[in-house]
């Protein structure tokens, strides 16, 4: 069984040590050999420090930059370097163009595809495989008879194991040189992070259960009593131009780690979660009880934002005058 | 100019928890949140570009013909369905479903949406590129026509964008915010709810990857939480409580003025 580990030019050794430790359930007691591939880029600064994870490295292309990639030239240069048979696996970050490359090159390779997978084990001959679905309100998992298979690992799903006693070999191949008609143009900020938020002690996060901007209003009356906060955002709310995108918290926003995350009316979808799991204090507001977030917070109220900021706010003025 | 959007139905109810169940086909439908997304995109090229239609594609059974129905309310001009029916786990089984309505479309462009809302695997869109091998790009969040094609503008991680150039014939997966998607308008509806949705029949020649959707589970809770009761006053009382307690909340400052 070979399992090999794709890994772009700026891949952190983390996102590395996680793929590993997912290579070795998928190879347990099965004689496999992970191997880490840096098809494009700057692999050779990275490949001793991957070495050293205990997996033998692969890098095409020593010294190139690979930063103009498309999605297609990047599925050129990897079906050009990998013939995986039946018992064979491919593993990529669940990242940026990775999600992009990975379905098309396992249905150019007939391999069994999915996405973002977080849990693995096998019964038997069958490879059980987890993962989020319906914005996080349901793991599935899914039984594969058999490979190959392509799939792209969750972030932070699976904990590193210890380092392998010795280092891999590495080993440098000509360079793949990326085909197709697409071309990139270069890259932009898009709407970056609002200048605070990363820093912030205090975020007051809008979902789309705010019901609108009279209900952001609301949630800027309550950042007032709360020195040091800043109105963040789930996607849908930035998506109807309630807020601004630079506000978006969440995988295609910014990372967040306040002390205290006041989640108002925020269903809690995995991609708003991974970009607020590190805060301190997690409160939820939300008038369905059901609504995910609860599952990942410390304090849950059931209300309807409707009617509880108003009280909220009242509370808050009675109090300041005691 | 032909564009082809891809739409597909997601049920409107959760899945059960445990085994998978074969849905029992009368439960309610509504049409994939990003496709709408694909099919307001596709209706917005039409307003700037002379000559251009649209079809709605899916690859799907009879009952998903209302998603059909409501890409015509909002303005496409034809719809066609291959007909098809789920008999795989794994995503390609769909993408190659829906290749061969475009062997009969034969489109200058395909538009998808980035995923779909129940598997979220955004596999789809990359899928049917191969199968066409058709250049292609993810998560588009603008776009513009330039001689020869589309100068796409997608989201990468942290909300970077790359920008591409794709040459006609090419595939394009959109993500929610390139435009609010309309509502259908009622003449529209009317007309669509008389049309006959044409179909095509569809066998498949490949065998499929052996992926099976085992079962539901919730996903495991990060942290225990502590549901506050009572009133709604109640409980915004605690909160106070609790956000002062921490040396959150500056009470003293509180001057709104006369």
């Amino acid at each position: 069984m070979k399992i090999w580990m794709i890994l772009g030019s700026k891949e952190k050794l983390s996102t590395g040590a996680e793929m590993l430790a997912a290579a070795r359930q998928i190879g347990e007691d099965r004689s496999a050999c992970p191997t880490f591939v840096f098809p494009f880029g700057d692999g050779a600064q990275q490949a001793k420090d991957f070495a050293a994870l205990g997996a033998d490295v692969q890098i095409f292309a020593p010294g190139g930059k690979g930063d103009d990639l498309t999605p297609e030239g990047a599925l050129f240069c990897l079906r050009a370097c990998m013939a995986p048979g039946k018992e064979d696996f491919v593993l990529m970050p669940d990242a940026a163009m990775w999600r992009a490359v990975a379905p098309a090159l396992a249905f150019h390779l007939e391999a069994a595809f999915a996405a973002g997978i977080r849990a693995l084990r096998w019964e038997g001959e069958e490879l059980f495989l987890g993962r989020q679905t319906w914005s996080g309100r349901r793991l599935a998992w899914l039984g594969l008879r058999g490979g190959p298979g392509v799939f792209t690992v969750a972030q932070g799903a699976f904990l590193p194991g210890e380092r392998g006693e010795k280092s891999g070999s590495i080993t440098s191949f000509a360079p793949l040189i990326p085909g197709g008609e697409s071309r990139f143009c270069g890259e932009e900020p898009g709407a970056g992070v609002a200048l605070g938020l990363k820093e912030a002690r205090i975020i007051v996060a809008a979902g789309r259960g705010v019901g609108g901007p009279e209900g952001l209003d609301l949630l800027g009356k309550l950042a007032t009593h709360l020195p040091g906060s800043i109105l963040g955002g789930s996607r849908p709310v930035c998506d109807c131009g309630w807020l601004p995108y630079d506000r978006q918290i969440g995988e295609t926003g910014a990372d967040v780690a306040p002390e205290l995350y006041l989640a108002c009316g925020v269903s809690g979808a995995s991609q708003h979660l991974v970009g607020m799991g590190r805060s301190g204090l997690v409160v939820v507001v939300n008038k369905d009880p059901a609504a995910p977030f609860f599952r990942h917070g410390d304090v849950g109220i059931v209300e309807d934002l409707g009617a509880f900021l108003p009280r909220l706010l009242e509370v808050l003025a009675e109090e300041k005058k005691k | 100019m032909h564009v082809v959007v891809c739409v597909k139905a997601v049920a409107d109810r959760l899945p059960d928890l445990g085994p998978s169940g074969q849905e029992d086909g009368t439960e309610g439908l509504h049409m994939n949140e990003w496709d709408s997304v694909a099919v307001e995109t596709a209706l917005q090229m039409r307003a700037k570009e002379k000559d251009l239609r649209i079809t709605a594609l899916c690859a799907g059974p009879p009952s998903w013909d209302g998603v059909l129905r409501r890409a015509v309310g909002m303005g496409v001009d034809a719809a066609l369905r291959v007909d098809y029916a789920s008999e795989s786990a794994d995503p390609s089984a769909g993408a190659r479903a829906l290749a061969a309505g475009m062997a009969q479309l034969n489109p200058d462009l395909i538009l998808c949406g980035a995923m779909g809302e129940d598997g979220m695997q955004a596999a789809t869109g990359p899928m049917l590129a191969a199968a066409l091998m058709l250049p292609f790009c993810t998560m588009a969040m603008s776009m513009d026509r330039e001689a020869g094609g589309l100068r796409v503008s997608c989201e990468d991680e942290g909300g970077k964008r790359r920008i591409y150039f794709l040459p006609l014939p090419c595939l394009i997966t959109v993500q929610t915010g390139i435009y609010p998607p309309r509502y259908p308008r009622l003449s529209l509806m009317l007309k669509a709810d008389r049309m006959e949705i044409p179909v095509l029949a569809f066998s498949r020649t490949k065998a499929l990857p052996r992926l099976r959707l085992a079962y539901f589970e919730s996903p495991p809770p990060s942290r225990r939480v502590h549901m506050l009761t009572g009133s709604a006053e109640e409980k915004a009382r605690e909160l106070v409580a609790l956000l002062d307690q921490r040396g959150w909340l500056d009470l003293g400052k509180l001057e709104e003025g006369p």
